[in-house]
């Protein structure tokens, strides 16, 4: 018989497999007299091959029977718990839920899923009105936490139909006793809702995210200890706490701030900062002690004008800015942020070079002076950039006092490494042109150089700047894109 | 009725690293297969790679959790990572088609050998596509794609859809 010869292959792991059986059926096994497994195992595999052949001899054997098992009906429900968790948070809270009603073995699998989030893809509520889709959402939110076992590592409530209720203090409450790493709150509309005192003593978190709260730390609190990424988006914060947060983190790698009130001044003390991101109205930001800052991405968004400038002191913005970035790689000047540094003096380039930073992004008014200069000094500070974006920021302002002669500052300057460059919104004015030419002129192993003008009118004369200009790169191609 | 244990191209499978005079190593499965590996397609086993760098076993490391026929899946998935020229591109569509073969019961071994041997690609894709057998699929068909036998009578199945009666708000009671 064929299967014969197949089963002196096989026999081996067979018997492998008939001990894990014996074993998992707490069937006492001596392991040592390997005839009698292979006997098992033959006999085992021919039944295997007769239940294909012959329904009706299947439907006599008990199914208790190892015989069944051996062609392993149903793997999945018995893979470790760990595992099934790992499945399941692959799947959306209510799917994941669902899964009770497949076998008694499921009835409760989801409940030790170790990440809930609650959003509007995990659970759908529908009811006639907002008060009841809200009572709905909270009893489910409830239920939930009642049911579950075993460890939270990431919770996450963001979903729109859900305002700040009080509710969410039990919840964090419930959280701050356990050992919750990840939290994630994001309250789309309403009032800001203030967090409860509890979530200060969360000290497993590792990620915290919070929409539109109103934070308030206790005066004893001391910061989060285990902290790595802070995104706070919508928020009010007093000057003290905020800086106090910030400060009391020593592992914060990554800071996201956009769009916050209470306080003005961005003071970031963070020694292991290496990501931030920042969008808001501010007045000013200044680092202490953090040399490891790789990514920064920062907008101001608001024009401080030129009269405030002059208060600043002698030093200047730029100065002052990058003196604590020796590190930095990439760099995006947002909105009217150019405009801040542009404030005091500004140096010809700054007194240590960012030999590190690759990218970089400026959004400029080309008509400002002061931001003609000040991106000037960033670009001569920059000898290793090997991709630039300059975005034009057109104003409704006449063109600044002395426009006129900025020309002497574009002494040559050698940019070896740039390969890259995008110019986006510009409309054929002088100082476009003369930063256009400067780069084309300084850039010996361009690649592409993109222009892409902001309307259609003067595209032309554009187009015949453009081809007139020199160019140290044989290879660089001028990509001329429509508005 | 084929062995499970096959390897999937047929048995003694030599990978084709064997090959290359690039340097290798053994990987002994639970079963006694050994394969040879290079060490960089290795080393995209987060445990391997540990096991590598605790230099146990003198350049052969066992893995008595894992049998043949998975190891040598794991060991095809592993090369395609490690190929120089492969884009990524090519590793997702080889991703696709690695796993789309599958039947429920290898899904389940690749699953606990990539959970094992720590390579997170694999055991993301493996778990993901596990779960895309249930994703909006009725109860009945995902018992009947994974083999799961209901042991509830008709009336608990009710009281459990009345308990979560939210969970199956909006459910499509003949999704399949």
């Amino acid at each position: 018989m064929k299967s014969y010869e197949k089963l002196e292959r096989v026999e081996l792991r067979l018997a492998e497999k008939l001990k894990q059986l014996l074993v998992t059926c707490n069937l006492c096994f001596d392991g040592s007299d390997v005839a009698i497994l292979s006997s098992c195992a033959f006999v085992l595999y021919e039944l295997r091959v007769t239940d294909t052949q012959m329904p009706v001899l299947k439907q006599r054997e008990p199914p208790e029977l190892p015989c069944n098992l051996i062609v392993e009906v149903d793997r999945i429900s018995n893979l470790p718990g760990h595992i099934i968790d790992k499945i399941l948070s692959h799947l959306s809270l209510r799917d994941a839920v669902r899964t009770s009603i497949l076998s008694t073995k499921w009835r409760y699998k989801w409940v030790t899923l170790p990440y809930l989030v609650f959003d509007n893809q995990s659970v759908l509520v529908s009811a006639p009105d907002q008060t009841l889709v809200k009572n709905k959402l909270v009893s489910i939110v409830d239920h939930v936490l009642l049911l579950h076992t075993g460890p939270i590592h990431k919770f996450k409530l963001s979903h729109r139909d859900l305002q700040g209720v009080s509710d969410i203090d039990r919840w964090i409450l419930f959280l701050s006793r356990g050992s919750v790493k990840e939290f994630i709150l994001e309250i789309w509309k309403g009032h800001r809702y203030r967090l409860p005192s509890s979530i200060y003593s969360c000290q497993k978190l590792i990620h915290l995210e919070l929409f539109n709260c109103l934070l308030k730390p206790p005066s004893n609190f001391n910061g989060f200890r285990s902290l790595k990424s802070l995104d706070l988006q919508h928020i009010t914060m007093d000057q003290l706490a905020f800086e106090h947060m910030i400060s009391s983190c020593p592992l914060l790698e990554r800071l996201t701030l956009m769009n916050f009130d209470g306080f003005t001044l961005l003071n970031i003390h963070a020694p292991n900062l290496l990501f931030f991101d920042v969008g808001g109205v501010f007045e000013d930001v200044s680092f202490r002690d953090t040399f490891h800052l790789a990514v920064v991405s920062i907008g101001l968004y608001v024009n401080t004008g030129n009269e405030r400038n002059l208060a600043f002191g002698s030093t200047g913005n730029l100065i002052k800015f990058f003196a604590c970035l020796p590190h930095i790689q990439r760099l995006e000047v947002q909105s009217f942020f150019l405009k801040y540094l542009a404030a005091g003096t500004i140096p010809g380039k700054l007194p240590k070079p960012c030999v590190d930073l690759s990218f970089l992004s400026i959004r400029i008014n080309f008509n400002d002076i002061e931001e003609n200069l000040a991106a000037l000094c960033l670009l001569r500070s920059c000898p290793n950039l090997q991709e630039l974006e300059m975005l034009a920021r057109t104003e409704d302002q006449a063109p600044s006092r002395a426009a006129t002669n900025i020309a002497e500052n574009f002494q040559s300057f050698p940019f070896n490494q740039l390969r890259i460059i995008k110019i986006v919104g510009v409309s054929g004015i002088r100082q476009e042109l003369y930063f256009i030419n400067f780069l084309l002129a300084n850039t010996p192993i361009l690649e592409r150089m993109t222009v892409k003008p902001g309307s259609m009118d003067g595209g032309w004369e554009l187009v015949k700047e453009l081809l007139r200009f020199r160019r140290a790169s044989m290879h660089a191609e001028i990509i001329y894109l429509d508005p | 009725m084929a062995p499970k244990n096959k390897n999937p191209n047929g048995e003694n499978v030599v990978p084709e690293v064997q090959q290359k005079k690039t340097q290798a190593l053994i990987l002994k499965s639970s079963d006694g297969e050994e394969f040879s590996i290079s060490k960089s397609a290795a080393g995209l086993s987060v445990a391997i790679k540990n096991m590598m760098e605790d230099d146990c076993a003198g350049g052969v490391i066992p893995l008595p959790l894992v049998d043949g026929g998975t190891l040598a899946r794991v060991i095809t998935y592993l090369n395609k990572h490690a190929e120089d020229g492969a884009s990524d591109e090519d590793k997702r569509k080889f991703d696709e088609e690695f796993l789309s073969g599958m039947e429920v019961d290898v899904l389940c071994d690749v699953a606990l050998a990539g959970n094992y041997l720590d390579i997170r690609g694999l055991f993301h894709d493996v778990c993901q596509r596990i779960v895309n057998g249930m994703k909006n699929k009725s109860v009945e068909w995902v018992r009947k794609t994974f083999r799961i036998e209901s042991d509830f009578t008709a009336e608990e199945e009710e009281q459990i859809k009345k308990e979560y009666a939210w969970a199956w708000e909006g459910v499509d009671s003949d999704a399949d």
